[in-house]
């Protein structure tokens, strides 16, 4: 018996090692953690050595910036490559470098330029993308900022947001008087435009989905009032200033019709305004504060914020009207809804304990997370690849703006200039 | 009579050195009534209701610029996220809503303002709901509603800047404008 | 025969002699022999005669050209007789010789065959003698095979005893040896498996020690749940990773790309530096499925 049961113990063992020397192993963890990149100055001819925009400079920028990538230090890089056939792979490999991002400028017989640029895949040895953009020299910044998204595309499987605005309202006190102006700047904060300026409050900027217009609230009427914007012209048009309070546009997904709030029937409430008609809608029915009117991305509900319960919590209701649900049970201050481009989530100000946070409710299991410790956040709204939100905070440095990453681990200061900033909307993707 | 002319000269000088320019406009146009009440005062005997039309207009006066009236009162402080009205102002209120119904000429703007604190549009309604209230008691106290104009400003009109617990209390408020 | 050889060789010999010096004379004395010499020819006096008949001088040179050849006919034909004379005398000679030889010959050849006679006779004495030997030596020969059969038969007896007891005894020590054989098959299967388990418990740990470093090379952040792909890979001695390839993709070139950045990340890989460990899990199957 004891030979046999040796026997049987052999061949059970030989049976459990690897046929043909070949060990399997399974792979179930894994990091989360930024992604290795090194980004080569690109090259210049020697026609353009008075170009004041660093490409370079705005790439690395975007990408440090969005927490993702851990970016090498220009002083560790191994070589500087401007084409493929220079790059020397061994050298990459040994420090372990994953992608490398090296590219060319060269200024054209018109005085435009050309930019090319190759994402290249070390260990393979390939290239993963590469392109050639003509730009005229004033679009150079743009340029710097798509080739920033296809890298962050290529490299993180979600479309990066940095070819992309933002806008956000101002003030500046001087002595007893306070100017208030609504901007829009590029997502990096630089390309600084003031769209309007006012003695009197603004808030509330809304981008129309194809990012030409933005709709706002003025009081410049001595009562607010609801104003569209063309960003290109300038032109507006005042589209609500019924008496109460014409408030918190909110565009549709197609472009044609606001959301809006209004009191003008005794009440806030929540009104749908088609542009081209003027018609309007009344959704709410309530004597509660029914306000901040957000579109889901299908175009089917409007989230809102109603204090029907008592104190302000997230509402949802079909377009179609009908009874309101409430979607947020946790904590006892839950307002300003905005719904993330996939419709998946809800990002909301949410307060627990009189610290006002911004919250993430996911609409698939209810739950909520918190995104951000400061305690007087505000305005929250999604990058248009659902990948960030951008809100108003109150720190040390007054009202700034920041953004967070949507899991909570990348937190981001927009430093954009003295005095107080506010009321951040993030532009559409532009085109 | 001349006795109570002076004692009100008196009373208009001493409030003319200590008070905002809202109370010195009133001051101006107090002092025309007066030219004009004198004139009356000259003809009292002669028009027994005229005395008494002066008589309101020199009570107007003396209720709206008396620091110690409770119409002096033109703000009125409210809890966080509430738009209940504090017992202590209940009588301003009244007196506010007393002098509106015995002047029906006279409009007033409530000014509903908040907090930062939250959400910028809820404050915005939050504020209006505050005004509203306390138009809801002075239309209930004898005013009319074509008298009464509601306006909020939300959290963009703070009293204070600051960014803490007394700062905060002196904006949730509502400003009483005449 | 050697003798008979012998006796032949030299009566040639000797004939041979005798006919050289028999040609030699015969050459020499032809040599002296009288050449035949003209006749001093009639001296014509051509200046007595004046008129010269040509016919005549033709039959005048016929005719002495006739005496001449007469002559020398008759010349050669004495020489012709000198010359048969000499031949028969020399044909006699020769056959004198001849004679001669024969009976040289004859005498020889019975001298050969008496000897002959004499060496056979003696032969075959010598022979019967060969033989009595011979028969003799067979006896004692026999004798001795028949002792020596005896003797090897003993041996042979006794060998097959031997060979009986040691097959016997091999046969013990055969099976001996098979038992040992099966004990020691048996201790070296448990060595072997015990070598196995220690093996496996050696790659078992390296194993562990492989995954925590691919697991800590392999980004996943923003990949999508619920993807799975398999990379199959060599290592060099050392653990160097020389060949990543996708044998099975995950449908995502992003999640792929990942993983296969994760085995190139970690390498080398931790591997057993014992050659022969090394060479059973010199390559990989990794499965990816976060």
């Amino acid at each position: 018996m004891k030979v046999i049961s040796k026997i049987l113990i052999v061949s059970l063992i030989f049976l459990s090692l690897p046929t043909h020397g070949v060990l399997d192993i399974k792979i179930t963890q894994g990091i989360e953690q930024s992604l290795p990149i090194a980004i080569v100055p690109f090259g210049w001819s020697k026609y353009n050595a008075d170009i004041s925009i660093d490409v370079t400079k705005i790439i690395t920028d975007n990408l440090k910036r969005s927490g993702r990538f851990d970016v090498m230090d220009e002083l560790d890089l191994p070589q500087q490559p401007t084409e493929f056939g220079a790059i020397n792979f061994n050298d990459w490999r040994k420090l372990g470098m994953e992608n490398i991002l090296i590219g060319d400028l060269t200024l054209t017989a018109n005085g435009d330029y050309d930019v090319s640029f190759r994402l290249i895949d070390i260990y393979r040895g390939k290239q993963i993308a590469g392109f050639r953009i003509p730009s005229k020299p004033n679009l150079l910044r743009r340029v710097a900022h798509q080739i920033s998204d296809i890298v962050f595309k290529e490299l993180t499987g979600t479309a990066g947001a940095f070819d992309t605005r933002v806008a956000y309202v101002t003030v500046k006190k001087n002595k007893d008087k306070k100017t208030h102006t609504l901007q829009i700047a590029d997502s990096d904060g630089y390309n600084q435009q003031v769209l309007l300026r006012s003695s009197e409050p603004l808030l509330s900027p809304a981008w129309s989905p194809n990012g030409e217009e933005i709709a706002y609230v003025s009081f410049e009427g001595k009562n607010s009032a609801i104003y569209v914007q063309n960003i290109l012209t300038g032109k507006r048009k005042k589209v609500a200033a019924f008496e109460g309070i014409n408030s918190a546009p909110n565009w549709s997904p197609e472009g044609s019709r606001l959301a809006m709030t209004l009191s003008k029937d005794g009440n806030t409430e929540i009104y749908i305004i088609s542009l081209h008609s003027k018609k309007l809608t009344r959704m709410t029915n309530h004597n509660a504060i029914d306000t901040e009117p957000t579109w889901s991305p299908d175009g089917r509900k409007l989230a809102f914020t109603s204090d029907r319960s008592g104190g302000p919590q997230i509402y949802e209701m079909d377009i179609r009207g009908g009874q309101p649900k409430r979607i947020s049970f946790e904590g006892n201050y839950n307002s300003r809804p905005s719904y993330s481009p996939d419709g998946n989530f809800i990002t909301f100000v949410h307060a627990v304990n009189g610290s006002y946070h911004i919250g993430l409710l996911d609409l698939n299991n209810g739950r909520i997370k918190t995104l951000t410790d400061s305690k007087l956040d505000e305005s929250p709204s999604f990058s248009p690849n659902g990948g960030m939100i951008i809100y108003a905070t109150i720190g040390e440095r007054g009202a700034q703006l920041a953004a967070v990453s949507v899991d909570g681990r990348i937190h981001q200061r927009l430093g954009l200039q003295q005095g107080d900033v506010r009321e951040p909307a993030w532009g559409p993707f532009l085109k | 009579m001349s006795i109570r002319l002076l004692l009100i000269l008196g009373l208009i000088s001493f409030l003319f050195g200590c008070s905002t320019d809202k109370v010195k406009e009133d001051v101006v146009v107090a002092v025309e009534d007066l030219s004009s009440q004198q004139d009356k005062i000259n003809s009292v005997d002669s028009d027994a209701q005229a005395y008494g039309t002066e008589d309101s207009t020199t009570s107007r006066f003396s209720q709206l610029d008396d620091p110690e009236s409770p119409l002096s009162v033109r703000v009125i402080y409210f809890e966080y996220d509430s738009s209940q009205i504090r017992s202590e102002y209940r009588s301003a209120i009244e007196a506010h809503s007393a002098y509106l119904s015995e002047n029906i000429d006279t409009t007033v703007t409530l000014e509903g303002h908040a907090d930062e604190l939250g959400s910028r549009e809820y404050n915005l309604a939050l504020g209006e709901r505050r005004a509203k209230s306390i138009k809801q008691q002075m239309l209930l106290l004898g005013a009319s509603s074509s008298q009464i104009r509601l306006v909020s400003y939300g959290e963009e009109r703070p009293a204070v800047d600051g960014h803490d617990e007394l700062s905060w209390q002196k904006n949730r408020r509502v400003e009483i404008l005449y | 025969m050697q003798a008979n050889f012998f006796l032949t060789s030299r009566s040639i010999i000797l004939s041979v002699f005798l006919h050289v010096i028999v040609g030699i004379i015969l050459i020499y004395s032809f040599e002296f022999s009288p050449k035949p010499t003209l006749s001093p020819n009639p001296i014509i006096n051509i200046v007595k005669a004046k008129t010269i008949d040509k016919n005549q001088i033709d039959l005048e040179l016929k005719r002495l050209r006739k005496k001449d050849n007469e002559k020398i006919e008759k010349e050669l034909i004495r020489q012709k007789k000198i010359k048969k004379k000499e031949e028969d005398a020399k044909k006699k000679k020769l056959a004198k010789e001849k004679l001669k030889k024969l009976k040289k010959k004859k005498e020889q050849e019975v001298k050969k065959r008496k000897k002959e006679e004499a060496d056979i006779k003696k032969r075959k004495e010598e022979k019967i003698k060969l033989e009595q030997e011979n028969k003799k030596r067979i006896e004692k020969e026999a004798q001795k095979i028949a002792a020596e059969k005896k003797k090897e038969e003993k041996i042979k007896l006794e060998q097959e005893n031997k060979k009986r007891i040691e097959e016997e005894a091999q046969k013990i020590a055969a099976e001996k040896k098979k038992e040992e054989k099966i004990l020691q098959e048996q201790l070296d299967a448990e060595l072997e498996a015990e070598q196995q388990e220690r093996d496996l418990t050696v790659i078992q740990k390296y194993q562990i020690l492989i995954r925590r470093e691919v697991n800590s090379n392999f980004n996943k952040v923003n990949l999508p749940d619920s993807l799975e792909c398999v990379i199959l890979i060599r290592m060099l001695e050392g653990g160097k990773v020389v060949e990543a390839s996708i044998e099975k993709s995950s449908g995502n070139v992003l999640f792929d790309r990942r993983a296969t950045n994760a085995v190139y990340s970690a390498s080398p890989l931790p591997v057993p530096q014992e050659i022969r460990l090394f060479k059973k899990m010199r390559t990989i199957r990794f499965t990816f499925d976060p």
